[in-house]
This record gives C-alpha cells, sequence and structure tokens, in this order.
C-alpha cells in the first residue's frame, strides 16, 4: 500500500465519522425546519471530504510507471523517533506540573529534559541554559508585564510560595 | 486622492511614534533570526510572536507582524545565499544563483542584492498597494454574503489549486480538515455545541493560535530533531565565513535594474492571487528573468548569476505586499502567512474588510506605510548586522530545539491559562508531524481554519435572504462570476491530470 492511500483512507474514515458525529448535533426546536441548521455546513464538509478522500484513493497522485517498490509505504526507520516520542512525553508533563510545581521548576525541568533528550550532558551548560532563561523569563512576565503565573498548588499545599 | 493622502497621513502618524518605530525594528530581527533557522518559516516566526502582542494596539501589532514577515523572508534569503539552506519555500529560488555567488567568495555581494533587490521589490509593490487597495475596499463595500461565501470558496480552492502538481487533491483534503476543525465549539448562530464530546474545554472551539503553534512552530522544530537535521552546524559556517564586500558596481546596479522593476510587478500580482504567493512569485520571476535573458547571460543562471538572484528576491518581497490586498480589503486571506495574520487581526478585536478601511483607518494605513519602513529598517539595519545575527544561530540546535518547544507552549499557556490546550498541542502537533511525513500541506489547513467561521455565517446569511435557496449562486452576477472561476480552478487540474495520465497509457502501449 502506497503512503498515499494509507493517507486517502485516513481521511476517508475520518470523514465518514465526522458526517455520523454531524448527525448527532441537537437543534433547538425551531431549527428542525429551517433552511440551515448547526448541522448543514458538517454535513456538507463530511461529504465534500468524503468526496475528495475517494478521489485520492481511486485517482494516485503519481500516476506513473513505477521501479519496484517505488512509491510504497518504507516506514521511516531512519528518523529519530525515539527523540521525538520523548520530546512528547515531556510536553505533556510539563503541562502536568506547570500549575502544580509552578512556573520556574516545571519549566526548568522542562528545558533540563529537553536538553538532555536531545544529547546534551555538560551540567554547567544544562543547568545554565535553563534555570537563569526560566528565572529572567519569569521576571519579566510576571514582574514587568503584571501577568499572574502561578505559584504551583503543591507548594500552596504546602503553605508556601513558589 | 484627498482621502488617500489623509490616510498616508494617518499611517505615517501611526508608524512615526516611537512605539512603532520600535516594533518595526524588533519585528524585522526577530524575523530575520527565526526565518535563518532552516524549517521555521514565516508562519511561525508570526505565530510565535502573536502571544507577546495580545496587550498591544492592533496597530502596533500589526506592525509588529509586518515587520517579522519580511524579516523572515529577508533571514530565509539569507540562509539560501549562505548556506545553501532556505529557511522557507519563498526563497528557494534565490539558492540558486545566491549560493554559488556565496562560494564564489561573493557573498556580501549576494546578500546586498537580496536587500536591494528586497528593497526596491517591497517599496514598488507598496505603492501598488497604496493605490490598489483603497480603490478595491470601496468596490468591495458593495460586496453581500454571498459574493463573500463566493470568494472564500475560491480563496481556498486556490491555495489547493497552486499547491503544485499532484498535490491538489491532498491540499482540498487539508482545507476540508482545516473547516471541520473551525466547526468544532459552539455554533455561531444557535449555540448549540458541536463536536465538543461533552468536554467544556471544547466548547469555545480551538484556538488558532493554539492550531498555528502545533501545526507550524512545534511541529516545524520536532521535524528537525525528528529528521536529524542540525542546524548549527551550518550556521556555524555562515557566522565564521568572510562575507567579502557588501559593494555593487555601477554595471551591476545597471543590469539588475531592468530585472527589479519586472519582478516587482509580476510578483506583486502573483500576490494578490488568492493561494499564490511569494514561492510560486520568486520562481516564475526566475523562470521569466532566465527567459528574457541574452543566450550568454543565460548561461550563468545557476552559476552565480545576479540577475537570477535578484529576479526572485523582488519577487517574492513584491508578492508578500501584494498578499495584503485580498486580506485587507476584503478579510480574505490569500496565504497561509497572511491566515495567521488575519487570526492575529481577529484576536485584536479587528474585523478586516472592506469596512476596516473606513472603521479602523489608522490600522488599514499603517500596515501599508509599516511595510515601507519595514524594507528600510532591513536594508539600513539588518544587512550591515548580518554577520552578527547569524553568529546568534551558533547556539547548538539541541539547546534550541528545547527553547521553541517552550515559547510555543507558554505562547499558548499565556493566553488561555488552561492546561487542556497544552495536551492538544501535544496531540495536533502529533497528528500535524505524521501528516507532514505523508507529505499533507499545512498552510490550506490553517486557512480552511480561519474561514471556517466566516464562511458558514456568509452562507447562512446568503441563504436566510434567499428563502433557503441556493439560486443566489447563480442569479447573483458576481456571485456567478467568482462561482465560475472557483470551477475553472478545480477543473484545471484534473484535466491536466487525465492529460497527463492518457499520454502514459499511449506511451506504455506504444513502448
Amino acid at each position: 500500500m502506497t503512503k498515499d492511500r494509507i493517507g486517502a483512507l485516513f481521511f476517508l474514515v475520518l470523514s465518514l465519522a465526522y458526517g455520523l458525529e454531524a448527525q448527532q448535533i441537537r437543534l433547538l426546536p425551531f431549527a428542525t425546519g429551517e433552511a440551515f441548521t448547526p448541522r448543514t455546513m458538517p454535513t456538507a464538509l463530511a461529504i465534500v471530504g468524503g468526496v475528495i478522500a475517494f478521489l485520492m484513493l481511486v485517482l494516485p497522485a503519481k500516476d506513473r510507471p513505477k521501479k519496484v517498490g517505488e512509491g510504497a509505504f518504507a516506514g521511516w526507520g531512519g528518523f529519530a523517533w525515539v527523540k521525538v516520542l520523548a520530546l512528547g512525553v515531556l510536553m505533556a508533563v510539563y503541562a502536568y506540573l506547570l500549575t502544580r510545581a509552578g512556573f520556574i521548576v516545571a519549566t526548568s525541568l522542562f528545558l533540563l529534559g529537553g536538553f538532555l533528550v536531545l544529547g546534551e550532558r555538560r551540567w554547567p551548560v544544562l543547568l545554565g541554559a535553563s534555570v537563569p532563561v526560566v528565572v529572567a523569563f519569569w521576571f519579566i512576565l510576571s514582574q514587568l508585564l503584571g501577568i499572574y503565573l502561578t505559584p504551583g498548588s503543591w507548594w500552596v499545599a504546602f503553605g508556601g510560595g513558589g | 486622492m484627498d482621502a488617500m493622502l489623509t490616510g498616508i497621513g494617518t499611517g505615517l502618524s501611526t508608524v512615526a511614534q516611537p512605539i512603532n518605530l520600535l516594533m518595526v525594528m524588533v519585528g524585522c530581527f526577530a524575523g530575520t533570526f527565526i526565518g535563518m533557522l532552516p524549517g521555521l518559516g514565516p508562519i511561525s516566526a508570526i505565530a510565535l510572536m502573536i502571544p507577546i502582542t495580545y496587550g498591544f494596539d492592533p496597530a502596533s501589532g500589526m506592525i509588529l507582524m509586518a515587520g517579522v514577515y519580511y524579516g523572515a523572508i529577508f533571514g530565509g534569503s539569507t540562509s539560501s545565499i549562505l548556506i545553501n539552506a532556505p529557511g522557507v519555500a519563498g526563497t528557494v529560488a534565490t539558492s540558486f544563483d545566491g549560493y554559488p555567488l556565496a562560494r564564489q567568495g561573493h557573498a556580501g555581494k549576494a546578500l546586498a542584492i537580496a536587500a536591494y533587490a528586497s528593497f526596491s521589490g517591497g517599496t514598488i509593490a507598496a505603492i501598488f498597494l497604496l493605490l490598489a487597495a483603497p480603490a478595491l475596499a470601496s468596490v468591495a463595500l458593495s460586496f453581500q454574503s454571498s459574493d463573500y461565501f463566493a470568494l472564500m470558496v475560491l480563496g481556498l480552492t486556490a491555495v489547493a489549486a497552486f499547491a503544485g502538481r499532484g498535490n491538489f487533491l491532498k491540499a482540498m483534503m487539508m482545507t476540508v480538515l482545516g473547516l471541520m476543525l473551525s466547526t468544532i465549539g459552539s455554533d455561531p448562530a444557535d449555540g448549540m455545541p458541536r463536536f465538543t464530546f461533552g468536554r467544556i474545554d471544547l466548547l469555545d472551539g480551538i484556538s488558532f493560535l493554539l492550531l498555528a503553534m502545533a501545526t507550524f512552530a512545534l511541529s516545524e522544530a520536532i521535524m528537525t530533531v525528528l529528521k536529524r537535521e542540525k542546524i548549527a552546524d551550518s550556521a556555524k559556517a555562515a557566522a565564521k565565513g568572510h562575507i567579502g564586500s557588501l559593494k555593487l558596481s555601477r554595471a551591476e546596479v545597471k543590469e539588475i535594474a531592468p530585472s527589479i522593476g519586472r519582478s516587482s510587478i509580476l510578483g506583486f500580482f502573483i500576490g494578490v492571487l488568492p493561494g499564490a504567493g511569494a514561492t510560486i512569485a520568486s520562481f516564475l520571476a526566475y523562470g521569466m528573468e532566465r527567459n528574457v535573458a541574452s543566450s550568454e547571460k543565460k548561461k550563468l543562471f545557476g552559476k552565480g548569476s545576479i540577475r537570477g538572484l535578484a529576479a526572485p528576491e523582488t519577487a517574492n518581497n513584491a508578492a508578500a505586499s501584494g498578499s495584503f490586498v485580498p486580506l485587507l480589503t476584503l478579510g480574505i486571506p490569500g496565504s497561509g502567512t497572511t491566515a495567521v495574520m488575519l487570526g492575529a487581526l481577529i484576536s485584536y478585536g479587528v474585523n478586516p474588510g472592506p469596512q476596516l478601511f473606513v472603521d479602523r483607518p489608522e490600522v488599514f494605513w499603517s500596515v501599508i506605510i509599516s511595510m515601507y519602513i519595514g524594507n528600510i529598517v532591513l536594508l539600513i539595519l539588518n544587512l550591515p548586522l548580518i554577520p552578527y545575527i547569524a553568529r546568534l544561530l551558533t547556539i547548538p540546535s539541541h539547546l534550541l530545539v528545547p527553547l521553541v518547544l517552550f515559547f510555543s507552549l507558554i505562547g499558548v499557556y499565556l493566553v488561555s491559562f488552561n492546561t487542556f490546550d497544552l495536551y492538544m498541542m501535544v496531540a495536533v502537533a502529533g497528528l500535524a508531524l505524521i501528516l507532514r511525513l505523508f507529505d499533507y500541506p499545512m498552510a490550506p489547513m490553517i486557512l480552511g481554519f480561519i474561514l471556517g467561521d466566516m464562511m458558514e455565517t456568509n452562507l447562512r446569511r446568503a441563504l436566510q435572504i434567499n428563502d433557503g435557496s441556493l439560486s443566489f449562486l447563480w442569479e447573483r452576477p458576481i456571485t456567478l462570476a467568482i462561482m465560475l472561476l472557483t470551477v475553472v480552478i478545480v477543473v484545471l487540474p484534473l484535466v491536466g491530470y487525465f492529460r497527463e495520465r492518457r499520454a502514459l497509457v499511449r506511451a506504455g502501449e506504444g513502448g
């Protein structure tokens, strides 16, 4: 199966699911007889999306004589997937910690983690590029621009500030 | 004419305020810096600036954005010339002759030509914009909702049509995906929840900033990690490299002047077309220049022709100005970049369109004037500072990427103060990454997302006025003309496809 066909199939399923979900949108009692309801646009989009996805499925874009294996989905083995996944997890953990551990702690940990994941191992660089940057940014945001940044619910629960 | 002079006066006095002058300079610098980073383009640059400008006056915010836009294009040219790594698609054509020039030891000259060409292209286009925008805005005042609906359909289709051979359907699919995403949240008329799956966080819909940041800044930065691209190594070369003299001889100026004139006009008009933009303009200008060159000069193209460098550089800047015409006059962005700007304008509480010209003349005119000032800033300040700005890029990519991720995440968080948005960003960025690997373009999706709401509102209004009948599509001449144009745009690539297919079948039978 080619990369193009996998993509087309994904969008075909997506359009179908979107169209079905569109029929579940609740309407106000008087709206049912109207020409344009909250369902109209989504239904039209599901149809258009389905037609395009179907066309992509039956009309492959690169329809020329191919060498054996050309255009087939060969995977992305040479890519740095582990690092990317680690960064994804790190971002999710950052979202979790931001309101709990507070801006300074959460962001410093996020940057430290990011540098480590991407291969930095020198501690002076790791600490120097994270904590001072975060503190400076925090100072600009909260002290100069007056933007409230939560100190972190964990510290508040312990009766302190952050 | 009087109104225009008053407008120019308003624009000048707004831009001349110290804070706004500062905005242009900061915008140009920040844009140049971000545009130089391979992988990060003007859309990311602008998206990263939006959270910073939230508290600003709309005019100041837009002035900053315009500066960032120009800066990013110039930054892209710089990395194209110095290290053959265009930061943005619009400067790919610049590397054809810019990089060979740099390798011959004329990097300084190549950068100077790029700066002068950009300046001239931007200046000539700004004059066109000055003349065209108010005229078009006054015509557009007579547009009705059905015309707007048709225009949006045209704009979205054109973006897909210009996406390149074989990509039309993919770009159309992404446009539809953007439109689908725009329907998430409360319905604009009745307020009924749609696709919220019972989550309160989704009632307001997906924020445009979240989508722009996740699909551009985040996914572009992650892509450099995924593909193991080293930003730093190439930048180091640029920072250490001797760029040579920045001066041009009189003969050289004479040689590039006609190219600049031609490419400015071409670039501006390509930029005005919805969907086309800096990339197409630069390639067309390059092609045009090669065609009109004498056979002797033609041989130099690709090997360090100064005309081959000046033409795309002029055209991409002229197109950048041109793309503001539909944005400012119709409220319909013609490209991914102007779509992000439209999102920014809406978030400032400004509704772009013909009324902008009437209601908020200071925004309208100051954006136009700031473009010109932006070009001057690039020429006077950025050009001499390029070696130093390039040195900033020696920050290794393994330190830079986490910082870009942090700025993207915190930029979105500082607007909503909702961590749900951050989880959503990670998910959207992951999906965007996969779609990028499947060669799906992101810009049409952003455009679809931004226009979705307006399109639905205009369609509803047009239907209500017409008692639920779609007859306005063929009864109103303006609407009909725009719809016919859309049909042509859809049909042409399909005809090309079938023609190509038939030729292939014949070739297969023959051999």
